[in-house]
């Protein structure tokens, strides 16, 4: 069993040109990168100190082993990057796996491999080099987490105002307005207000006005008695009586309408409402946060939400920016979503190529924060080892990009029929599933269903939901 | 008793989860009554953990684990015995005699 420091000093060159043995030993352990090399046998032949050191096995307990049974890598089975180098001679750069040392630890490092070759250039085995990633993986962690506030993850200095609202917003206790795009992150700042509160240990109660008719919103937020209605056959508690002493958080508040605005505006008002099929009012201790993905000022000036009611719900404003105006957070969020699925699913994704982070990068997320979300999700259900890849990214990403879209074209579009042909577009290659649509958008289903009724999209006869 | 090893070409796998492979083996008073090779189990070492736990395993026979993996499946009442490696027949008489390292 010969090493290759055995070779060094075998070479027909004179001794001048290659080192002796000793040195050569002497000089792989000082080098801060584990290394160890393997015969066409796969078994250890060099075993340097800081293998000794990432691994916790000594060198005399791994020559002459079999590698995978003394480096337990990721990689040792499926894509082996030994294993590729030996059979196609080419080197692997800078991979991303894990290996676990003798307590069992996960031990994150960055492998490069190599053929080695004797001096008739005879191929005699393979060189591994380890760079142990722990405590860079240690400060992404700990940068990652001076970047999130109780849940909300951003650096830039949009994110960054609002961060420092937060704490002020919770404490007063007044009405709040959050106002964002869908897939913003409204109701994990709504969240963020309720456990920055006082109230945090009374409920959080959250509701979606614009998924309900009228009649079943009003039930829903207030409640109803025994034979209030048909099919009434018990009492059952609205949302603010399960919210008492808390937060209720009143989702889309815009698209509510006039007759419901005006109840809501007393309960706004007066602090009370009446439960369905009852005539006594009912005094409310809840703190009311409510959110739209419209300008409700807008909305005002068109007639559409009572004036009132804006400046009742308007007391404290939040405004949170789409994604595209802080791509600075986007790598912050992909590996946030990476840690939170890896932990979830057991896998060991380690992050995302630069390509595909270009890619992820030059997006314009309709969808936003949510959109992305999916388009991580995607990509790691497809990715089962190391980072995630281009390839691995919807196929329709790629379609969208800035770069690839005749930008001519757009120019002359208006927002509203670039929305339209988004939305036209999703719908026919999901079939006509407007769930699988909204999912595909990044957005509600109602909010996907609104805008299918606004822009006057014409749907297919089928609706898609029994397609296989 | 139902015993799992993690294997790949014939060997104990040298770290769990890396081959989606499992020989399951059924002994009876310390006889093997029956053996079956699963080759594509979980796309996660979650799933498989699911996997082996629905499927009765008593005992999982695999090479490196980490901790928490170790944990899970103790969690399930699977028992483990890792740091195992070299050829499955051999180890599987090992474990049948008794004498596994």
């Amino acid at each position: 069993m010969t090493g290759p420091c055995d070779h060094a000093s075998t070479g027909s060159r004179s001794d001048d040109t290659f080192v002796k043995p000793l040195i050569c030993r002497m000089i792989m352990d000082s080098v801060a990168a584990g290394i160890f090399t393997v015969d066409l046998d796969w078994n250890i032949t060099f075993f340097n100190r800081e293998a000794e050191r990432i691994t916790g096995i000594s060198s005399d307990e791994a020559m002459g082993q079999y590698w995978a049974d003394v480096v337990h890598a990721s990689d040792a089975e499926e894509d082996c990057a030994l294993k590729h180098s030996l059979r196609t001679g080419e080197p692997v750069i800078n991979r991303a796996i894990y290996l676990i040392d003798k307590k069992g630890q996960r031990i994150p490092v960055s492998i490069t491999t190599a053929v080695l070759r004797d001096e008739q250039d005879k191929v005699i085995g393979c060189v591994e080099s380890f760079r142990d990633l722990s405590r860079v993986e240690e400060l992404q962690k700990r940068l990652l987490s001076q970047y999130t506030y109780e849940d909300i993850i951003g650096r830039s200095a949009s994110m960054r105002k609002v961060f420092e609202l937060l704490p002020v917003v919770a404490e007063s206790d007044s009405t709040a307005l959050i106002e964002g795009a869908s897939g913003t992150g409204k109701e994990l700042v709504a969240r963020a207000i309720h456990n920055l509160s006082s109230r945090s240990k009374k409920p959080f109660v959250a509701i979606n006005c614009g998924a309900l008719p009228d009649t079943l919103l009003e039930s829903e937020l207030f409640g109803y008695k025994k034979g209030a209605f048909t099919g009434a056959d018990r009492d059952k508690p609205g949302r603010f009586a399960l919210a008492e002493g808390g937060t209720i958080f009143l989702d889309e508040i815009a698209d509510i309408s006039p007759a419901m605005q005006t109840r809501m505006l007393r309960v706004l008002q007066e602090r009370v409402y009446e439960v369905l099929g009852s005539v006594t009012p009912v005094k409310s201790n809840v703190r009311i946060v409510v959110a739209s993905n419209q300008s409700l000022n807008k909305l005002v000036q068109e007639g559409k939400f009572r004036e009132d009611l804006f400046y009742r719900v308007n007391v404290i404003r939040i405004e949170l920016p789409p994604l595209r105006d802080r791509r600075v957070d986007i790598p912050l969020l992909i590996d946030h979503f990476l840690h939170r699925f890896n932990r979830l699913k057991g896998k060991d994704i380690h992050g995302v190529s630069p390509g595909a982070m270009s890619v992820l990068m030059s997006h314009d997320y309709p969808g936003n924060v949510r959109e992305l979300e999916n388009i991580v999700e995607h990509a790691f259900v497809l990715c089962s080892s190391g980072m995630i890849q281009s390839r691995h990214l919807p196929p329709w990403l790629e379609g969208v990009t800035p770069s690839a879209i005749n930008q001519d074209v757009l120019g002359r579009m208006t927002l509203e029929q670039i929305e339209k042909m988004a939305i036209t577009d999703a719908l026919r290659r999901q079939k006509g599933n407007r769930h699988a649509a909204a999912r595909e958008l990044g957005i509600h289903p109602s909010t996907l269903f609104r805008k299918i009724k606004s822009l006057q999209i014409d749907l297919p006869d089928r609706d898609g939901r029994n397609n296989n | 008793m139902k015993i799992a090893i993690n294997s790949s070409d014939g060997r104990v796998c040298p770290v769990f989860g890396s081959s989606r492979a499992f020989l399951v083996v059924d002994l009876v008073d310390g006889q093997e009554v029956s053996r079956q090779t699963y080759d594509q189990i979980g796309e996660s070492v979650a799933q498989q953990i699911l996997w082996l736990e629905k499927n009765e395993i008593d005992v999982v026979i695999c090479g490196a684990i980490m901790n928490s993996m170790t944990e899970m499946l103790r969690a399930a009442g699977i028992g483990v015995l890792d740091r195992v490696r070299g050829s499955v027949d051999v180890v599987l008489q090992q474990y049948r005699t008794q004498t596994i390292i």
